[in-house]
């Protein structure tokens, strides 16, 4: 695969003192749909800007397609970008928006008129063409604004947080027409989010940022199964990871035990740390499992006891707020049988809980909590 | 010394006393008006009651015309309380009624009152017998000979078509700069990066903010001939940069041809001097209107456009001039008619018309009535001046109706 966009050591600081992003190397494959996502604040739309050109960089580099486009203007790195309150040009009509750009690189008419049919056909705005963005909906000048980059047919297509101003429906549906449309056009992307929802259905990579760092890169079940550390992973999925700050040790007989402040986990046959000593366990909600009366759903060893503090039916599917002793955590299910026993409950009851052995995840008790290597016992 | 002040006061309080009481009179009458409109033989009475009062004005000496206004008033109040005020619009109405009394004492009775003199002969001729007896002759050819003056050579040598050019030249040249050199500062002010905003803002909304006569006052000593800064800095400056070129002595400025001058003496130099005080005081607020404009526009749409490709010069023509459009219009013709009717920086700068050649409409229409007391012929001048400002009006309203945006 050729490498459409590649950042190597890339730098920023604002005002020689703010470090907004902290030697950052990326490298997006050409048709490659990549999402940089994290909490605001994290630099992940000033790094998105610095490819754009609309920022300067202080040290570092940027390539598209093979040109080293560091200290180029934005109109010379063939660049389409979106925004997020879409930046149309109020006083043009759609299809004066949809021609600035190609007009100002003196496209000849006949191709705008052309480029411009085609992007109206593909995002279906056709009978929009001649109105103005004041007449559009959130969701109409949405489509304007991507049909700005699409007649372009820019190297590299950047997108500013483009669905945070629609409504919830209306983003969930904006999603999918944007996934659809990157199949389509195979447009090589770089997408900028908070929302980890649209991180994670849009991406082919995803990159996690924080604080200026990059945290981890990869796909996003890499990311789900496998966070590289414990921000990625608290980040990553909704509801959150469920966070044990305990140690590890070795009992006398041979078990392996994890205890933490309100109790403690046997885990005696999972695939654990190789050393004992302070670490953190992290449990997604579906990895603690409500046991059921029976059936296939009562099986496994009762772990612990969650009190039942608050239920959150979804419908499909179930997310309790439950307190170990004093322990807050959240547990999901879509099981009908567990939901069942779930539905059933009410605030204070205490429900049984096994733990998934298969789905533990260890982190460093350090600040950073880099994920921990595990070993399966059998296999010593 | 405390004499001098204290007759001052009683005659303000007397004053304030008298102007209470008539606004009382006026509050009470309405009042008694929405007390009793229902009652049958409301508006005879009203009629009777103006009939007196328009026979007890003109026993006592008024003109026909007051008698007859005074006479009318109260019968159109009643007409007001009995047909104008129904159903939801009852209330409103009667809050309306003293703007509307306003309007009809403050503009719509000195308008008939003016439009019915441009037809007499009223100047400090007949100014006794009219005072005496309330009489004013009609003016010769059928009361329309005070029309035919105005667009007739004067005794002043100063004619109609000359003045009104003047006037337009002095709204164009005004209007020219106030528009370029404020959106100049504007974009300027507007400019990414640029420390101490505000302290450049505050200084450019100066202008603004000092009363106009001081200001002009204070623009009028920097043109004396002789101690003004104006001709020590061309003086000074001439003698600083001279130098000797093929022979001659070259004066910078006065070789651009800024010199010395008599300003108030030469016609051309005074209406120079007036148009630059008038511009100094012009700009800030055009530039506040376009800093307001651009500050409006999202940096987003110029950060699409540099995307787009486009340079500076074509994100000026394509988005900042266009998206300045609608504020651009409005105040330009706004602007267009402030300045062709600015009296006070002319009046003062020709130190109440003393000195001749920068006359417009308007400051010699002042000098007419209240300099040469040719009170007809100025009323009807300013029917003239008011005729080319409702064409001025029309062509505002025409230009700045909201164009309907095509919905397909």
């Amino acid at each position: 695969m050729d490498v459409q966009l590649e950042i190597k050591n890339l730098e920023k600081t604002y005002d020689k003192k703010v470090k907004v992003l902290k030697d950052i190397n990326l490298q997006v494959d050409k048709e490659e749909f990549l999402v940089l996502v994290g909490p605001s604040g994290c630099g992940k739309s000033t790094l998105l800007r610095t490819i754009a050109g609309l920022e300067s960089v202080t040290d570092g580099c940027i390539e598209i397609a093979g040109r080293d486009v560091t200290n180029a203007p934005p109109a010379d790195r063939d660049i389409a970008m979106v925004f997020q309150d879409y930046a149309l040009y109020p006083h043009m009509t759609v299809r004066e928006n949809l021609a600035f750009g190609l007009k100002m690189r003196k496209t000849p008419k006949e191709q705008i008129t052309a480029e411009i049919n085609r992007a109206a056909k593909m995002l279906d705005i056709e009978h929009l063409l001649d109105r103005r963005p004041a007449q559009l909906s959130g969701g109409q000048r949405q489509r304007v604004a991507i049909g700005r980059a699409i007649v372009r047919r820019a190297k590299l297509f950047l997108f500013d947080e483009p669905l945070s101003n629609l409504d919830a429906k209306l983003r969930s549906q904006t999603r999918i027409e944007l996934a659809d449309l990157h199949q389509k056009i195979h447009a090589t992307s770089v997408y900028v989010t908070h929302d980890q929802v649209e991180a994670m259905t849009l991406a082919d990579r995803i990159v996690v940022l924080n604080g200026g760092d990059i945290q981890q890169i990869g796909s996003p079940m890499e990311l789900y199964q496998t966070p590289g550390n414990k921000f990625v992973a608290s980040f990553i999925g909704s509801p959150n990871m469920n966070f044990f700050d305990g140690a590890l040790e070795t009992k006398t007989d041979g078990r392996r035990v994890f205890s933490f402040a309100e109790g403690e986990f046997d885990f005696t046959n999972a695939p654990l740390p190789k050393n004992d000593g302070p670490c953190t366990l992290g449990l997604r909600p579906e990895s603690i499992k409500v046991l059921a009366k029976k059936g296939r759903e009562a099986e496994g060893p009762v772990d612990v006891k969650v009190k039942v503090a608050l239920l959150e039916p979804h419908g499909h599917e179930n997310h309790l707020v439950g307190l170990i002793e004093s322990k807050q955590v959240i547990v999901r299910s879509a099981n009908p049988h567990r939901l069942a026993v779930m539905n059933s409950s009410k605030k204070g009851d205490v429900l049984e809980a096994s733990v998934d052995r298969s789905a533990l995840h260890w982190f460093a008790a350090d600040e950073l909590g880099e994920r921990l290597e595990t070993v399966h016992p059998t296999l010593n | 010394m405390e004499i001098t002040v204290l007759p001052a006061i009683s005659e303000l309080l007397l004053l304030l006393l008298i102007l209470a009481g008539i606004l009382a009179t006026g509050i009470g009458y309405i009042w008694l008006n929405y007390k009793i409109w229902k009652y049958p033989f409301y508006l005879p009475l009203t009629l009777l009651f103006g009939i007196s009062l328009g026979g007890y004005t003109y026993a006592n000496g008024a003109s026909q015309l007051a008698a007859a206004f005074f006479g009318t008033i109260p019968f159109l109040i009643g007409l007001y309380f009995k047909r104008g005020l129904k159903g939801d619009f009852k209330s409103s109405t009667y809050f309306l009624a003293p703007a509307v009394i306003g309007v009809i004492f403050l503009f719509l009775y000195p308008l008939v009152f003016e439009f019915y003199l441009s037809f007499r002969d009223l100047s400090l001729r007949t100014f006794s017998d009219w005072i005496t007896t309330g009489h004013v002759p009609l003016a010769d050819n059928y009361g329309l000979s005070n029309y035919i003056e105005v667009f007739q050579n004067r005794a002043t040598g100063q004619s109609f078509i000359f003045v009104l050019w003047r006037t337009i030249m002095w709204t164009a040249i005004n209007l020219f700069f106030h528009l370029s050199v404020g959106l100049v500062l504007a974009l300027l002010l507007n400019a990414k990066g640029v420390k101490g905003v505000a302290i450049y803002r505050t200084l450019l909304t100066l202008p603004w903010v000092i009363p106009q006569v001081i200001a002009v006052l204070v623009w009028r000593a920097d043109f004396n001939e002789s101690i003004g800064f104006i001709n020590q800095f061309i003086t000074v400056v001439n003698q600083l940069f001279s130098f000797e070129w093929s022979g001659n002595v070259i004066m910078p400025l006065t070789w651009i041809g800024f010199e010395p001058k008599a300003w108030f003496l030469d016609g051309s130099a005074l209406f120079t001097a007036a148009c630059i005080v008038n511009i100094w005081l012009g700009i800030p607020f055009m530039m506040i209107n376009f800093l307001g404009a651009l500050q409006s526009i999202p940096h987003s749409v110029y950060e699409a456009a540099s995307i787009d490709g486009a340079t500076w010069m074509q994100k000026f023509r394509h988005v900042t001039v266009p998206l300045l459009k609608p504020v651009m219009v409005p105040a330009s013709i706004l602007g267009a008619i402030w300045t062709f009717n600015n009296l006070n920086v002319i009046f003062l700068m020709t130190d109440g018309g003393r000195y001749e050649g920068a006359d417009i409409l308007v400051t010699d229409l002042f000098k007419q009535s209240f300099t040469y007391y040719r009170y007809g012929f100025a009323a009807a001048y300013s029917f003239v001046i008011f005729a080319i400002l409702c064409i001025l009006t029309v062509i505002q309203f025409r230009v700045t109706r909201p164009r309907h945006a095509s919905t397909t």
